[in-house]
């Protein structure tokens, strides 16, 4: 509940003001006023998205009427937390990470998307962490077990769902890139990442991406050709690339 | 890992599987590297990899993991070619990556199994403003990549659309009731790999691909008509009979009781028809009567002209790959079919379009079903087509032209003189009796001729190009250049007289002129003109360097690119030129199976004959090089200009003829220089002829 959110928040900065670090949620706010979502991807997944359209004819298989039934399967042996997070719908969605400064979860691919914000906010929402996480927090493993309210939030209340998820945390001490921190933190491995996580109804397509970035090294000279051909094919696009494949 | 998996997926493009085992879900990298994946992970999957095969299931096949892994770097390897094909010919790649992509794409197409999943996705018409098809063919020449090169051939020629088109044909004349039916057709001859297997197996040159297309290779899908049809008309256009026959052995066996009795039964059976025809449009409501100009009313089906050329080009092929008799029933059904559909009229039209085809088909192919030729079908058919239409001056010029083709030249001449004298303003028939009067020797008479059709008709790039080549034959040289020059100026866009005058430029011993003429050719051409310009330009550097090592590389790497089976063969006797030249092991031994080989038309093995000769004069074996200079000529009696040269050449380097005999080693070796120079010239007017 949207109320629920608020409420949340303004204890948060209640909070700030009592230990005097008003300035810092202040800065935070304003970081939070400009994160991004990000999705973490292989080369060979930037490539195939960026090449799409054009390679179509080439790459249009038969479709095969088992896809969805497949698809489904796979989904039932992975996880029970997509269920009970998005019942009903967990397979329209695509989680991303909410990041400050357009860095992704490097752990999860070398190249980033940095999704458009025109063309995710009416359909996205976002965690205090990641999914995983937040069902652990809230056990909803549970019998009827469900989540408190207002620990989500529409794309544009973003903001109000980081200052009552990261508010209590800050510290006088803290930077504004330890701040930037707070939001997205890459840890040496997947289970050590701390982030909030983006979901999005409907997948995403090349036309919801505003830049791509290589931010990890790429390890054989496949996969840096392989890149330079997506880097190629989304400069063509109109999509801003940064990184170099070469060490 | 051990465990059994239930249920398994890869997808190529992404080089990646998904499998479940006991009941987990685990996803494999093709390398090996596996892990738990997350639910983007399975998204991207299935949303990208859409290239998702199953490869095992609860409720059937079972895989080991290394099954799995082996299927994933199978998968992996195809989609890598086939990317790594289309970064080849993508123009907003740079030009480096798409080298590095295409050597990679050609390491994987090693592997038949890759090549032919490349094939099958890669070979359809492209789009030639979004792919730069062209520039790859270079890419594929300047580096060798034979297998890559192949397919962007392929793939930048004429032979898909005129596949797609053929089976576009042959639906709409197998009763596809729609074009949309039709297009089903086309869509599952393409999605099937049936389209891509013909137009790789078509580039063999031999037929034997084809062969096994019907024989060995069956995979599910491919309707067996449809293969039988589209390989016996690739191997028409190949030069090998043999598939045809098995083409049509394919087929479903021929009633026997039905075929009636030769041409007789059949012009007996046209003559009832015909009148029955005539009878019916003059009682028809709005038929034609006598001295009435409106045409009859017909029931022609707006798709009926490229049925009907369907049926012509089945029968020819019945006919090629013999015996004839078995195509009477077929004709005769074409027969009923015009009639009722048409006009008698265009009954004539079919059936010398059929003797036409067989004439083509009579002068390429050495080894034809049956021995003797189609003369006398032909007779036949332009006999039954002169009952159809007594009126239409083509069926007397097809009838003249088989003749002149067939060395029967004073019938031809006589042929020809009629038409002519019944219509005057035909210029095929013009043309024609002064092609024949060239063909004769009566190279002065040609002459006039050609000058008597030119001044009736400026207009006739024909009639430009015959009276430049009789002055070339008459050995005025500059003459021939000039009128030529006169051709290419009236008809910038005619190939022929571009090449023509190229031609003549290299007689004259001009090579510098002929590089500039044909500078605007592109190094790997496209289209069958520029090829063979192409190879003319590669003959006129010959000149002026030389056999040289480079010239025998960049030959051979012109005879990979080069995508048009005939032009190959042309580059391969060049190449035989130069090492004949460089005096390469058994490179006579190579031109001498070359002259033998039952692949090359008539006139080109005559053309080898003389290279032959060539070959024998340098190594100073005078009675070989008349030996194969007499071949040449029984071959082609009429084609006498480079016989004649090559003869003088060998006569004046062995003091044959009264002139001083060549002993000293630098006249030798001026002589070698020259007989190296008329081999290239030999090679020069195959490529054209075959132009």
């Amino acid at each position: 509940m949207r109320s629920d959110l608020l409420g949340h928040a303004a204890t948060a900065r209640q909070e700030a003001a009592q230990r005097g670090t008003t300035a810092k949620m202040q800065t935070l706010e304003a970081i939070l006023d400009h994160t991004v979502a990000t999705v973490a991807v292989s080369v060979l997944v930037a490539l195939r998205m960026a090449t799409g359209d054009k390679y179509r004819s080439v790459y249009e298989a038969v479709e095969r009427g088992d896809r969805e039934v497949s698809e489904a399967r796979y989904e039932a042996h992975r996880t029970a937390v997509d269920a009970k997070l998005y019942t009903a719908y967990h397979r329209h969605i695509v989680c991303a990470a909410l990041s400050p400064d357009g860095e992704s979860l490097r752990n999860y691919g070398v190249v980033t998307l940095v999704l458009d914000d025109l063309a995710i906010r009416e359909r996205a929402s976002v965690m205090r962490e990641n999914a995983f996480a937040f069902y652990e927090r809230f056990t909803l493993g549970a019998r009827n077990a469900v989540e408190d309210p207002g620990w989500r939030a529409t794309w544009d209340d973003r903001k109000e769902l980081g200052v009552a998820h990261l508010g209590p945390d800050i510290t006088p001490a803290d930077s504004n890139a330890a701040l930037a921190q707070r939001i997205l933190f890459n840890g040496p491995d997947r289970a050590a990442d701390r982030f909030m996580e983006v979901n999005i109804y409907g997948g995403i397509g090349i036309q919801a991406v505003g830049r791509v970035t290589l931010t990890g090294t790429v390890a054989s000279d496949d996969d840096r050709d392989w890149w330079e051909c997506a880097a190629s094919s989304l400069r063509r696009r109109g999509i801003p690339v940064s990184g170099s494949a070469l060490p | 890992m051990t465990g059994q998996i239930s249920l398994a997926h890869v997808a190529g493009p992404l080089h990646q599987a998904l499998a479940v085992i006991d009941d987990q879900t685990w996803l494999f990298e093709a390398g090996g590297d596996r892990r738990r994946p997350t639910g983007n992970d399975i998204r991207f999957f299935f949303d990208h990899g859409l290239e998702v095969v199953r490869v095992a299931s609860d409720a059937g096949q079972q895989i080991s993991i290394d099954g799995l892994l082996r299927r994933l770097d199978e998968e992996a390897a195809r989609h890598d070619a086939l990317s790594a094909m289309l970064a080849g010919m993508d123009p907003d790649i740079d030009a480096a990556l798409r080298r590095r992509m295409l050597r990679r794409a050609e390491r994987h197409l090693q592997q038949k199994a890759t090549h032919d999943f490349v094939a099958r996705r890669l070979l359809r018409p492209t789009s030639a403003q979004e792919w730069d098809v062209q520039g790859a063919v270079e890419i594929c020449a300047e580096f060798a990549l034979a297998q890559a090169g192949r397919l962007f051939g392929i793939l930048g020629g004429a032979t898909l659309i005129g596949l797609e088109d053929e089976i576009y044909a042959w639906a709409t004349g197998e009763g596809a009731g729609s074009s949309v039916a039709a297009a089903v057709v086309l869509a599952k001859a393409r999605e099937t790999g049936l389209v891509a297997a013909i137009a790789v197996a078509s580039e063999d040159g031999t037929g034997n691909s084809l062969r096994n297309l019907i024989f060995e290779a069956k995979p599910a899908g491919w309707d067996p008509r449809l293969v039988a049809h589209l390989a016996a008309r690739a191997a028409a256009r190949v030069g090998a009979p043999l598939p045809m026959k098995v083409a049509v052995a394919a087929l479903p066996e021929h009633e026997e009781g039905e075929r009636p009795e030769g041409a007789a039964a059949l012009r007996l059976f046209l003559a009832a028809e015909l009148q029955r025809h005539r009878d019916n449009a003059r009682r028809r409501p709005g038929g034609r009567r006598a001295g009435d100009k409106q045409r009859p009313l017909t029931r022609r089906r707006p798709d009926a002209f490229e049925s009907t050329q369907n049926q012509v080009a089945w029968i020819v092929r019945r006919i090629v790959a013999g015996p004839a008799a078995g195509a009477w029933a077929e004709i005769e059904a074409l027969c009923r079919r015009q009639l009722r559909e048409g006009t008698p009229e265009d009954l004539a039209k079919s059936l010398t379009n059929i003797a036409t085809q067989l004439r083509d088909a009579d002068s390429s192919l050495e080894h034809r079903a049956n021995p003797d030729g189609t003369d006398g079908l032909r007779s036949v058919l332009l006999e039954l087509a002169a009952m159809c239409a007594p009126r239409d001056p083509f069926i007397g010029t097809e009838r003249a032209e088989g003749w002149r083709q067939a060395g029967r030249l004073d019938e031809a001449l006589a042929g020809y003189d009629a038409v002519v004298a019944a219509f005057p303003d035909n210029v095929v028939a013009r043309t024609g009796r002064a092609e024949t009067l060239r063909a004769l020797g009566r190279l002065d008479e040609a002459l006039a001729a050609y000058d008597a059709a030119i001044a009736a008709f400026p207009r006739d790039v024909y009639a430009r190009n015959g009276r430049a080549e009789t002055l070339r034959a008459l050995g005025r040289l500059d003459e021939a250049l000039a009128a030529y020059d006169a051709a290419v100026a009236a008809f910038p866009l005619s190939l022929v007289a571009r090449n023509g005058r190229a031609g003549i430029l290299l007689d004259l011993e001009k090579p510098a002129d002929v590089l500039r003429a044909l500078a605007s050719v592109p190094d790997i051409p496209r289209r069958r003109e520029d090829w063979v310009a192409a190879h003319i330009r590669c003959m006129a550097e010959l000149f002026t360097t030389g056999p040289t090592g480079e010239a025998e590389k960049r030959l051979a790497r012109l005879e990979a690119a080069c995508a048009f089976a005939a032009q190959r063969r042309y580059f391969a006797t060049a190449l035989a030129v130069v090492r004949l030249a460089l005096r390469r092991p058994q490179a006579r031994a190579a031109v001498e199976d070359l002259a033998r080989s039952a692949l090359l038309p008539r006139e080109d093995r005559a053309a080898v004959h003389l290279l032959v000769a060539s070959a024998a004069a340098a190594d100073g074996d005078v009675a070989a090089a008349r030996l194969n200079i007499d071949k040449a000529g029984e071959l082609v009696p009429y084609e006498v200009f480079q016989q004649r040269r090559l003869r003088q050449e060998i006569e004046r380097r062995y003091g044959l003829r009264g002139s001083a005999a060549l002993t000293s080693s630098t006249d030798r070796r001026n002589s070698e220089q020259r007989l190296f120079r008329l081999s290239c010239a030999v090679t020069t007017e195959m490529a054209r002829r075959a132009a």
